[in-house]
């Protein structure tokens, strides 16, 4: 099997076993919500305020609302998972292309004497 | 180590919009000289492997949680210049699709994952790596590098959430934004990383590299005879 195979596997796998991520369910360090904001200062900051949750994206922490506090929670992050690889690597994929701009690597190789993977001709 | 939406003051995030726009022009320069077609699909799974890797969120004591990046390990796979742009489509996707990160954050956020980050590893790894690098070396240099390079990245954005106070504070002191200052900021965010999140990362950069080492060492950018000089 090709190695970009495999890895492509190992990451479905990853994607799998995603829900172990929502045991810490802790904001991380400076990327706590206005409420934890109001308990650990006592206000909110005003600037903050007026941007806070400009845009809370489509599936806002990762776990769709309706899967949200019940065991359904993990699919949902599971979900997520493999919805965000799927857009992620679409995209990728599309700069990649025009990047690239469907330049082979035969190119290269007459360029520089070499094969893709860096052995001598 | 996502800032979110009205953490930095608009001076800060509009300061690495511009920043960021000038290093993504650069980025697509360098690529659209050196891309090949066939590594477009190692950038698309590296891009999905640092979204998805994001995902892990590990409690420390003391009520916080963080996760690795991948940001030194897409360095030494793809090259910083591919890794920056690969890491900061799944930063993109993070904000837009899932609301994890700012809108406004987002360059700053870029800056510090996908930009400070596969950089400082990728030339971490190179120097540990000079002369003739047994694989135990190679192995041990993609943890070190990981290690290093996102402790540089959490103590980057430490800096710019504590200079928030003052740029923007009312005139009675009261900060507009991110409320910490820097002697607050900088040890809280280096601190979690120095102690934990670093170790992740370099167990998960090493670990990868020793499976590609093992199965298809030419997958590695730093295999490569033929790999583009850095402009």
């Amino acid at each position: 099997m090709h190695i970009k195979t495999k890895l492509w596997i190992w990451l479905l796998i990853i994607a799998l076993i995603v829900p172990l991520g929502l045991i810490a369910t802790a904001p991380a360090w400076g990327e706590w919500d206005t409420a934890q904001l109001m308990e650990k200062l006592g206000y909110i900051p005003e600037g903050l305020k007026k941007i806070d949750r400009l845009w809370n994206g489509i599936i806002s922490g990762y776990v769709p609302e309706s899967f949200e506090n019940s065991p359904l929670s993990a699919i949902g992050y599971i979900f997520s998972a493999l919805t965000g690889i799927a857009i992620t690597a679409g995209i990728a994929l599309i700069i990649g292309r025009i990047l690239s701009g469907k330049r082979e690597v035969n190119e290269l190789q007459n360029e520089t004497g070499m094969g893709i993977n860096g052995e001598e001709k | 180590m996502h800032i979110p939406d009205g953490y930095l003051s608009p001076a800060t995030f509009g300061f690495f919009y511009a920043v960021m726009i000038a290093i993504w022009a650069w980025a697509s320069r360098v690529l659209k000289k050196v891309l090949k077609l066939r590594q477009v699909p190692i950038l698309a799974l590296g891009s999905a492997f640092s979204f998805v890797i994001m995902m892990f969120n590990i409690p420390v004591p003391g009520g916080s949680t963080g996760h690795a990046t991948g940001g030194a390990l897409l360095a030494i796979v793809l090259g910083p210049w591919a890794a920056l742009i690969s890491i900061s489509i799944a930063l993109f996707v993070q904000a837009v699709i899932f609301g994890d990160g700012g809108l406004t954050t987002f360059a700053a956020n870029s800056f510090n994952i996908a930009f400070i980050m596969p950089f400082s590893g990728y030339y971490l790894y190179k120097l540990i790596c000079i002369g003739k690098p047994s694989t135990a070396r190679k192995i041990f240099a993609a943890g070190f590098a990981g290690y290093i390079s996102l402790n540089l990245a959490a103590i980057f954005t430490g800096i710019e959430l504590g200079l928030q106070p003052l740029i923007a504070s009312k005139p009675d002191g009261q900060p507009l934004y991110a409320p910490y200052p820097l002697k607050i900021a900088v040890p809280a965010m280096a601190l979690e990383h120095l102690i934990l999140f670093g170790f992740i990362e370099a167990a998960v950069t090493s670990a990868v590299i020793s499976y590609i080492l093992k199965n298809e060492r030419t997958l590695l950018y730093t295999e490569h005879k033929w790999k583009y000089k850095i402009p």
